[in-house]
């Protein structure tokens, strides 16, 4: 019964390191996109993303928002707290939420559900603004405005 | 049923099952198929519904209505939602702008209901084709999708072409839920699975278990040399006449463990097997039958000239000591060989003939090699049980009769019964007794032949009141309760013909208990039966008989025929010395193969009364002697 129990813990351990993983390949790859960083400062303020990236070795999870390369946006207060402060170029501010890319012209780009299936969306100008070229598997989520 | 056949069936019904097993799931899941597939087929009427109803509403330019009048796009959520059931997750409305991108039109979804023209960025590129083939397109999500099954995305066209794309998103859920339909035989199909993968589990486990056991039980562990198990496993796939059979047994091995001790005698015993090993040519087969027998299996192929094979090995085995713990130890080995007839097909027969032949080597001096030579299928069929017992069933038994005269007058007094068995295939031909007696003599088969004998013996004597007859019994017999109540029975229901009948008792064994024999012989008497003792001066059959047995009659032994050939004067000397104390003891004298005129004067100088043989009579049904007379 015990190693019943124990082979359980496992399946279930390994499903949920699926799900990290899976997570944390997807974020990986798209700040190694727009960075040349060999280790990227994230600024996230949701707990269940931070226990995420705390899992990852290229991650530095900040507590300050200046010290960030990257800022993970994932509501609105968090929004309108960014709206409010002066960002600097070198600090890329993803998303989430299609609703925050029309919200706020500082986020440059988006990752986010519809239907059921994955979705990205970049601003062409806003990369521009941050010098961000991205890889060519993005370039069809690249729209001129919004 | 033999065991190699109970395996062969197990594993082809167990393949069966497995067969079964996939036929089902096959099935089973063409079945779900076919239920997925109607459903499909439904979405597409569904679509096709839908794409008149949005029509209706917004004539042929849907997005141009659709940006004109604000208040329809709502509308159009809410026709889009009363499709939306069970089966499906998402109905949403697609359309190309003029930079290539998807926007949204309208969205079933009642909560979180997508904005008008937000983007939609599809992974799949069948969206593109559904515009550019104006055809209906199914997207298989895979797993990597948790929530939909099938994409239907269908082209709503206008005069122009491909105007907007209407997709349906089948949910998984229900995929799922169609698969219940099924799930039961699937419940069945697992069963099935799980129960052949144990199955199969517990051959391996089991053929793994058997595998070890077998070794145990086919490997002798002292001399590493096969055992009877092995044997009789070897012939369920080997035929047995493409081998010649050696039996051999180390004579008095028990004096070897008394002379030295019994580390001595295991050690003999391994260096025994590995000096056979040597001698043996390849594929051949040595084993243990008891404690210092062994039987070798040579294939006939690896062997030219059998006879100077085996006679090479037989020297090679004890012309050396075997030096075992520093000490040299001698052996004598009592060997026989057969070159084993074609289409003998049981190996019982061939051990049967070989048992034999040893047997009468270890009673005869041992310490020597006899092969069997030129025996045929024939000869080996008659020691087969069951060649024996059909013989019995089907009556294929006779008793022939041979005289016994007077040496005087050579006029016949008695005649003894001979038992033969009639060949299955030539009539003609009939079998003596030295094939098929040893294979019968214990078993029911054996009292089955002497009631038949004795059924003759006395009908003869019934019916022919003027002559007298022998017949042979064998001293086992009278220890047979079975056999000595069926001689009663007998004697008493002809007591009137019993006083001419004469018991010829032949012997393989020294007697011990002579008070309990004479005891039987008074039985035997009862009704004025006479007893003789048969092969008179051979083996146990001397002296001390006639000092401690009551008997009537002895039967010289063939060996004084051979000694007057041989040695003429010292034979007439001993028989002359048998003669004359069996006449003081009241007891008649038969010389038994008379085969020629100048033995039977010899025997009637020397004054032998009764004389019997070739010379005065071969063995012969009785109606051509009675007819003679």
């Amino acid at each position: 019964m015990k190693k019943l129990i124990i082979i359980l813990l496992l399946l279930y351990g390994q499903a949920y390191a699926l799900e990290v993983r899976s997570t944390l390949k997807l974020y990986h790859h798209l700040f190694s996109s727009m960075s040349s960083k060999k280790s990227v400062n994230v600024y996230v303020e949701d707990v269940e993303y931070a226990n995420i990236f705390v899992k990852s070795k290229y991650i530095n999870l900040v507590s300050d928002v200046d010290k960030a390369d990257f800022i993970l946006v994932t509501t609105d207060k968090m929004l309108m707290k960014l709206n409010t402060k002066h960002m600097s170029n070198d600090t890329i501010i993803i998303t989430n939420k299609y609703s925050h890319m029309t919200q706020s012209d500082k986020i440059v780009g988006a990752f986010y559900y519809r239907k059921g299936r994955k979705q990205f969306l970049f601003v062409k100008p806003r990369l521009e603004e941050h010098n961000v070229t991205l890889p060519s598997m993005y370039k069809k989520y690249i729209v001129d405005e919004l | 049923m033999k065991q190699q056949y109970i395996d062969k069936f197990l594993i082809f019904l167990i393949a069966l099952l497995m067969v079964f097993a996939i036929f089902l799931q096959v099935t089973t899941y063409n079945s779900t198929q076919n239920l997925q597939n109607a459903e499909i087929e439904r979405s597409k009427l569904y679509a096709k519904k839908i794409v008149t109803l949005l029509r209706l509403a917004t004539s042929d330019n849907i997005e141009k209505t659709l940006d004109e009048k604000l208040y329809l796009r709502d509308g159009i959520n809410k026709v889009l939602y009363a499709f939306l059931t069970e089966q499906y997750k998402y109905i949403f409305l697609l359309k190309k702008d003029s930079k290539n991108k998807y926007r949204f039109l309208a969205d079933g979804s009642q909560k979180d209901t997508i904005p008008y023209k937000e983007y939609f960025f599809p992974k799949s590129t069948q969206f593109d084709k559904v515009y550019e083939s104006q055809k209906m397109q199914l997207l298989t999500q895979g797993d990597e999708n948790e929530e939909l099954w099938v994409s239907l995305v269908y082209p709503v066209m206008n005069d122009k072409g491909v105007e907007a794309l209407l997709v349906l998103d089948l949910s998984k859920e229900y995929a799922a839920y169609l698969q219940t339909f099924n799930s039961p035989l699937m419940k069945v199909i697992r069963f099935m699975q799980w129960f052949l993968a144990l199955s199969s589990l517990l051959l391996i486990f089991l053929a793994y278990r058997y595998y070890k056991a077998r070794e145990v039980l086919t490997k002798d562990a002292l001399t590493l040399a096969n055992t009877k198990f092995y044997l009789n496993e070897f012939f369920y796939t080997h035929k047995v006449d493409n081998y010649y059979f050696i039996l051999m047994d180390i004579d008095d091995f028990k004096l070897i463990n008394q002379r030295h001790n019994r580390q001595i005698g295991d050690a003999v015993l391994r260096s025994f097997v590995e000096r056979l090993n040597i001698n043996l040519p390849k594929k051949s087969s040595i084993i243990r039958l008891s404690g210092s027998e062994f039987l070798t299996l040579i294939p006939k192929k690896e062997t030219k000239g059998f006879k100077a094979f085996v006679e090479s090995l037989y020297s090679s085995l004890v012309n050396s000591s075997y030096s075992v713990h520093k000490k040299e130890v001698a052996i004598s080995l009592s060997m026989t060989a057969i070159d084993t007839p074609n289409d003998v097909r049981k190996i019982d027969n061939i051990l049967r003939l070989l048992d034999e032949k040893l047997l009468k080597i270890k009673k005869t001096g041992k310490n020597r090699l006899e092969i069997l030579k030129n025996i045929s299928i024939a000869e080996v069929r008659y020691t087969s049980m069951d060649y024996i017992k059909d013989a019995l069933e089907h009556e294929r038994f006779t008793c022939l009769y041979q005289p016994i005269c007077s040496s005087d007058s050579k006029e016949i007094v008695k005649y003894e019964v001979l038992v033969r068995m009639i060949d299955r295939d030539d009539k003609t031909k009939l079998v003596t007794p030295k094939y098929f007696l040893n294979t019968i003599r214990c078993t029911r088969q054996y009292t089955k032949l002497s009631k038949f004998v004795l059924s003759e013996v006395f009908s003869t004597l019934n019916k022919y009141p003027s002559i007298e007859l022998s017949m042979n019994l064998d001293l086992d017999d009278l220890d047979n309760e079975d056999m000595m109540q069926l001689i009663n029975e007998y004697l008493t229901s002809y007591k009137e013909n019993a006083s001419r009948l004469t018991f010829e008792i032949i012997e393989e064994n020294e007697i011990y208990d002579y008070k309990k024999v004479n005891n039987i012989f008074a039985q035997l008497r009862r009704y004025g039966s006479k007893i003789a003792i048969d092969d008179f001066g051979s083996g146990y059959a001397n002296y001390t008989y006639l000092s401690r047995l009551d008997v009537d009659i002895i039967k010289l032994d063939a060996n004084f025929v051979y000694d007057l050939e041989n040695r003429p004067k010292e034979a007439k000397i001993v028989i002359e010395s048998i003669q004359s104390l069996a006449s003081k003891l009241k007891c008649q004298v038969i010389a038994e193969f008379v085969h020629s005129e100048e033995i039977y004067m010899m025997f009637k100088e020397i004054g032998v009364e009764f004389v019997q043989g070739y010379y005065l009579g071969k063995p012969k049904a009785l109606k051509e002697y009675l007819l003679e007379i």
